[in-house]
């Protein structure tokens, strides 16, 4: 069964192997998934990079050879040859541009890049007053300023590179136009493009410079953070802190894996339950969710309405409430323990929260009870959209309830919600909220090192490195194998999903 | 046509010059921002309006907020130049404050008047080693950052609440319950059974930078065949089986108490008005008990924390002078008396302490009873706090039932967690 099978041989198979057949296949194309991944695409991005920029090179080359004194002069004064083109608006704006890096760079970026290399040199100071006895004290250089500037000034310069490449290009091809004894475009004429042919640099500029600013500079800065020694005992602005290279992830993955309170032991344990977490608490959301709906759904079944309702009453209270209150319900001194105990069901309070493995799973649990009016809801509307002559035929041909809903309604639910599932993976994969607020990852345990707890997802984890810990480089580094992890799962699970490989189906 | 580029070209310089200049140009106020626990801030408003009046010439507004005396380090890492300039906070977060910058230097003088008039214990608890030489840091306010025993009169008797199996014992005969915290955040509380036992942890810190921390918990304890460790670990363990312990935080406090379930219970003066409320005329407090070891067979005195609370003047506050005057006013006798007569706040002025009103307080009495024997809580490092709270959610998640090698391993993974 492990083997790829001719397309008969699969015909001749009953409907539990063949779904088994896929399944394993499934998990057996994984690696390779994996390793086309990282052999394939990521090589051939960095390739598409690298095209680009020899096409640049290849346009400055020709510019340089062929170009004009004007277009020559442009490389050093930007947009002098738009302005003896008479292009006034392209010229100023390009001439605008060079003034304003130059000044940037004299009055402003250029200290803070001076001191990239060592993210600052003078420490803060202290000085005794002679007379009053009072202390002053002197600033000192702030290492986290440094990096913030540093990284932003590195970006105006690769901002500025490519405004040159793009005022040599611009005014490579206003020479050409003008050899050919063509016009050049007015100021008008450009402006009036941006509307037209260019429209859609109108539309993307906003949202790009947006994405840029408060999404990509951050990240960078994030993984650069990774680098440094930036924790609590080098806290700026009064300390220093440095670059480190890779020690960081050293500690993650150099460290004693088997062994106890280690960093590497402690993440490889944390991801563990962080992976299995997002598998049950993701399908099981999904079947009983399902299963719900269908109940509901249906035909004989009365009240519909009424039962939608009060399940999707639950999504009226807020969810962090719920989880709250949930938290307080079952902790030692909770409600549930304290019925039970009246009851004399029990003699001692059952430890819900506080007990390793039954945190475990009164978090799935609970999760459960949360998350199902959701996927109900989704459901009911794509279980409603299933043709019902399907059922018919199926019916006819004599397929009972259980063979229709594997046959039929199973395929069609996976087809449709796979991309909502994988959705589902990765969100619960970095689901902050159930954990943090059931349990805060307790219990703690001195088998894990930097204050994880035995119910820490990766992410409730990194919130504590940062919050108590204060070991920011670490819980960067953590922060990047998150982002990897995400990604990978995601995209590779996405692409080999079915609704993406055969997009036509079912509509 | 020119004469447009130049204008332009000229406008567009300045337009970004104004820019970095609006950037670079600093806020200055005339304010001193001073962060207080919630519940003294009426308390504070009102020796805040005194002081104003008594210095009339005094040049800048004064700004309350709040945050709790342990929350200080959390809430001044998070941006040390807007935090407050004076503030008042528990004294093991000295050093952290000192490596964020937060804590300003005392000048020698007023650090001589503080001797004078304070317990010298509260005063050296705002002290760091630097370089050979000692600097000043906090201005004490209070004494009383401990813990003791409160018990229920009609159902522990006194010679029962000196040993923790009397008290235990007590407490099942009148099916009550003693209340200690293990299992939320409880490393304040557990390192008391392992300095009781004869342990100890010492940290050395050079320049506020922790150059060496550990424990002698795994050495074994004079004339015995156990460690320091083994004894304390097992007691621990064997009250986590008792049927009439509890662990608790301050809410299940409230709820034993208030539910009439309390027996004994391990806290410190922020819940003796309610103790007294709820407990009426069987209100009592006295020192932690003795817990005998079943590995040993002797008797061992639980040892608490002794901590402070200090004032300090942030580093990064602009107002040095002033700010340490204010901080001087906010903690002279008067400030402390006032404390102490609305809140029940301990005083660590020894002119405040000597009032007839505090020496009748039955929590602090019981506070100051453990004085010779309970150990000054100096700066731990993080790795102290994360150690001991990890410990007691593996015993307490244990429900008592470990084995001696389990407990073993604890003991070991503590050890290591504590050496720095």
């Amino acid at each position: 069964m492990t083997q790829q099978i001719s397309e008969l041989e699969y015909l001749k198979l009953t409907g539990w192997q063949k779904f088994s057949y896929k399944f394993v296949m499934f998990f057996k194309g994984l690696p390779r998934a994996f390793l086309n991944f990282f052999t394939l695409a990521i090589p051939c991005f960095f390739k598409k990079i690298w095209n680009v920029i020899k096409g640049w090179g290849l346009t400055i080359g020709g510019a340089a050879k062929h170009g004009d004194w004007k277009t020559r002069t442009s490389f050093v004064v930007f947009g002098f040859s738009q302005l003896a083109r008479k292009q006034w608006l392209r010229g100023i704006l390009y001439l605008v541009f060079e003034l304003l890096f130059i000044l940037y760079m004299a009055l402003f970026g250029g200290q803070y890049l001076g001191l990239f290399g060592s993210l600052g040199k003078v420490q803060r100071g202290e000085v005794e007053d002679p007379v009053t006895g009072l202390w002053t004290y002197t600033d000192g250089d702030n290492s986290l300023l440094i990096l913030l500037y540093g990284i932003l000034t590195i970006a105006f310069i690769v901002c500025f590179v490519y405004a040159w490449y793009k005022n040599i290009k611009s005014s490579y091809i206003a020479q050409q136009i003008e050899e050919a004894g063509q016009r050049l475009a007015t100021a008008k004429q450009d402006m009036a493009s941006l509307l037209n042919e260019q429209y859609h640099k109108t539309l993307l500029g906003i949202p790009l410079a947006g994405l840029t600013i408060f999404t990509i500079i951050p990240i960078i800065f994030m993984v650069f953070l990774a680098f440094t020694n930036y924790d609590q005992e080098h806290l700026p602005p009064t300390q220093l802190f440095t670059w480190i290279g890779w020690d960081n992830f050293k500690l993650v993955f150099g460290g004693d894996v088997s062994g106890a309170a280690s960093f590497g032991y402690t993440f490889a344990q944390v991801l563990l339950w962080t992976v299995l977490w997002a598998f049950f608490a993701t399908f099981s959301n999904y079947i009983l969710g399902m299963v719900v709906a269908i109940i509901i759904n249906k035909k004989g079944v009365r009240f519909k309405k009424l039962w939608r309702t009060i399940l999707v009453m639950t999504i009226a209270v807020p969810q962090f409430v719920s989880l709250l209150l949930m938290s307080q319900m079952l902790g030692t001194e909770g409600a549930f323990n304290k019925i039970l105990m009246s009851w004399g069901w029990i003699d001692s309070p059952i430890p819900f929260l506080t007990d390793a493995t039954l945190a475990k799973v009164s978090i799935i649990l609970v999760n459960i009870w949360i998350g199902i009016p959701y996927t109900m809801l989704m459901t009911t509307g794509i279980l409603m959209n299933i043709p019902e002559d399907l059922y018919e035929s199926a019916r006819i041909d004599g397929a009972g309830p259980v063979k229709a809903f594997f046959k039929i309604t199973l395929p069609y639910m996976l087809h449709v919600t796979a991309p909502y599932l994988i959705t589902q993976f990765i969100g619960n994969l970095n689901n902050f909220n159930v954990i943090y607020l059931l349990t805060g990852g307790a219990p703690l345990t001195l088998d894990f090192a930097g204050n994880a707890g035995r119910t820490d997802l990766l992410i409730t984890w990194l919130y504590k490195l940062v919050m108590d810990k204060q070991l920011y480089g670490m819980a960067s580094v953590i922060s990047i194998l998150m982002f990897i992890i995400t990604a990978v799962v995601s995209l590779i699970t996405y692409n080999r999903s079915s609704s993406v490989k055969n997009e036509e189906d079912f509509m | 046509m020119k004469k447009q580029i130049i204008s332009l070209i000229v406008g567009g310089v300045l337009a970004a010059g104004s820019a970095m200049g609006l950037a670079a140009c600093g806020k200055k106020d005339n304010t001193l921002t001073v962060w207080a626990p919630n519940n003294q801030q009426t308390l504070l408003q009102e020796l805040i309006n005194d002081f104003k009046t008594e210095n009339p010439d005094f040049g800048l507004e004064i700004k309350l907020g709040v945050c709790g005396e342990n929350d200080a380090y959390a809430q001044l890492s998070k941006d040390v130049e807007a935090s407050a300039d004076v503030y008042g906070f528990a004294n093991d977060q000295l050093i952290n404050l000192r490596k964020a910058g937060g804590v300003s230097r005392i000048p020698a003088d007023t650090v001589t008047k503080l001797k004078q008039e304070n317990e010298v214990n509260a005063v050296e608890a705002g002290m760091i080693t630097e370089a050979g030489t000692d600097y000043y840091y906090g201005y004490p306010y209070a004494a009383d950052n401990g813990f003791f025993m409160y018990y229920d009169k009609s159902v522990v008797s006194e010679t029962q609440a000196k040993t923790l199996e009397g008290v235990l014992e007590a407490c099942k005969a009148a099916g009550k319950y003693f209340l200690f915290n293990m299992n939320d955040q409880p490393s304040w509380y557990l390192g008391s059974f392992f300095y009781g036992a004869g342990g100890d942890y010492t940290v050395e810190y050079e320049n506020s930078v922790v150059v060496s921390a550990g424990c002698n918990f795994g050495e074994k304890a004079e004339g015995s065949e156990y460690s320091y460790g083994q004894i304390a670990i097992t007691a621990l363990n064997e009250l986590r089986a008792n049927k009439n312990y509890v662990t608790c935080n301050d809410t299940i406090i409230n709820t034993y108490l208030t539910g009439g379930k309390l027996g004994a219970c391990v806290s410190g003066t922020w819940n003796a008005s309610l103790m007294q409320q709820y407990l009426g005329e069987n209100y009592a407090a006295t020192k932690l008990p003795t817990y005998h070891s079943s590995l040993t067979d002797d008797d061992y005195q639980i040892v608490p924390f002794q901590g402070f609370k200090l004032m300090a003047v942030n580093g990064y506050s602009k107002h040095q002078a002033e700010a340490h005057q204010l901080a001087a006013y906010l903690t002279s006798e008067k400030a402390q008396t006032k404390r102490f007569d609305v809140l029940g706040i301990g005083p660590s002025n020894k002119a405040a302490a000597a009032a007839e009103s505090v020496k009748k307080n039955v929590a602090l009495n019981a506070l100051l009873s453990q004085g010779s024997f309970s150990k000054v809580q100096g700066s731990l490092p993080s790795s102290y706090w994360s150690a001991f709270d990890a410990l007691g959610t593996d015993i307490y998640g244990g429900e008592g039932k470990l084995t001696q090698d389990s407990l073993a391993t604890k003991l070991q993974q503590l050890i290591e967690a504590l050496e720095e």
